[in-house]
């Protein structure tokens, strides 16, 4: 599964397990940050190759409510997981099209059915899927002649 | 859109014994899925020696956290069953530290990380009663 996948989360402890259980899942370096707007900044100079997002809702300088409204808007594509341990944010997520909410306490399950099952939707529709992406990136072998 | 995770009354921040249980219930799957034969890569490697890690240097105060997995306010008197549920879990996160710096794993020790990983297995079915069996099936 080659997904690249950027998590935002300033509680270190949640954040490392969930690079840890990414990470082991897929087999493919994760990327980390902090901050809504330190992620933010790395979507907009890397964000091509970033296919799914998971940030939590209270995260410094700019929220993850704030960061899936821009994610949203400037590729709505783009997978965006948000979690919380505020259940009032779930109703927040939905009107700013998050593809899943993950309410804290999380467990390990969760987390990897959310992201094969948001997988599983995306490789679904045609040229969009993280997957078929990479297909699409591969050469073309020249027609051989008749 | 999916919706995953506690429900809504239980919604809060993650603990240290949420995080440890979570850490272990990884573990678990990271043994499972090496004894069945899973490629290892190095991204792998470093997510399984860096839980292992966590989990070993972590497990310290089990009788507690079984109580929180028996959802039992009670202060626990520390006794043997406690005591060697703590061993076996320390010894499956060396194990595992062991399979992801590349040791050589004979027949043998998989035998053993098998075993040690169905008591520990068992030990949690019996805590926590069936519903939580689902998450042993991920690997």
């Amino acid at each position: 599964m080659r997904l690249n996948i950027l998590i935002v989360d300033d509680d270190q402890l949640v954040r490392d397990f969930a690079v840890n259980t990414v990470a082991f899942h897929t087999n493919r370096p994760v990327i980390t940050l902090e901050s809504g707007f330190d992620g933010w900044q790395y979507l907009q100079q890397q964000g091509r190759d970033i296919d799914m997002v998971i940030a939590d809702a209270t995260i410094p300088d700019m929220d993850g409510l704030e960061l899936l409204a821009l994610v949203k808007r400037n590729d709505p594509r783009k997978i965006f997981i948000l979690t919380s341990s505020n259940a009032d944010h779930e109703r927040t997520a939905v009107h700013l099209n998050a593809d899943a909410f993950l309410a804290k306490p999380y467990d390990v399950q969760d987390l990897l059915r959310v992201i094969q099952e948001l997988v599983r939707q995306a490789e679904s529709r045609p040229g969009s899927s993280p997957t078929s992406r990479a297909q699409q990136s591969k050469p073309r072998t020249a027609p051989t002649p008749s | 859109m999916l919706r995953l995770g506690s429900t809504s009354p239980d919604t809060r921040e993650m603990d240290l014994d949420d995080i440890f249980l979570a850490r272990l219930k990884l573990l678990l799957i990271m043994a499972k899925a090496y004894l069945k034969g899973w490629p290892m890569g190095e991204h792998r490697s470093q997510a399984m020696l860096e839980n292992a890690r966590h989990v070993e240097s972590e497990s310290i105060d089990l009788g507690r956290l079984m109580n929180a997995i028996n959802h039992d306010g009670a202060t626990p008197e520390p006794n043997e069953y406690d005591y060697l549920f703590y061993q076996r879990v320390k010894l499956l996160a060396i194990m595992v530290k062991a399979v992801a710096k590349g040791y050589p794993m004979g027949e043998q020790r998989k035998a053993a990380m098998q075993e040690n990983l169905d008591m520990i297995c068992q030990t949690l079915i019996l805590s926590r009663g069936e519903a939580d069996m689902a998450f042993l099936k991920v690997a």
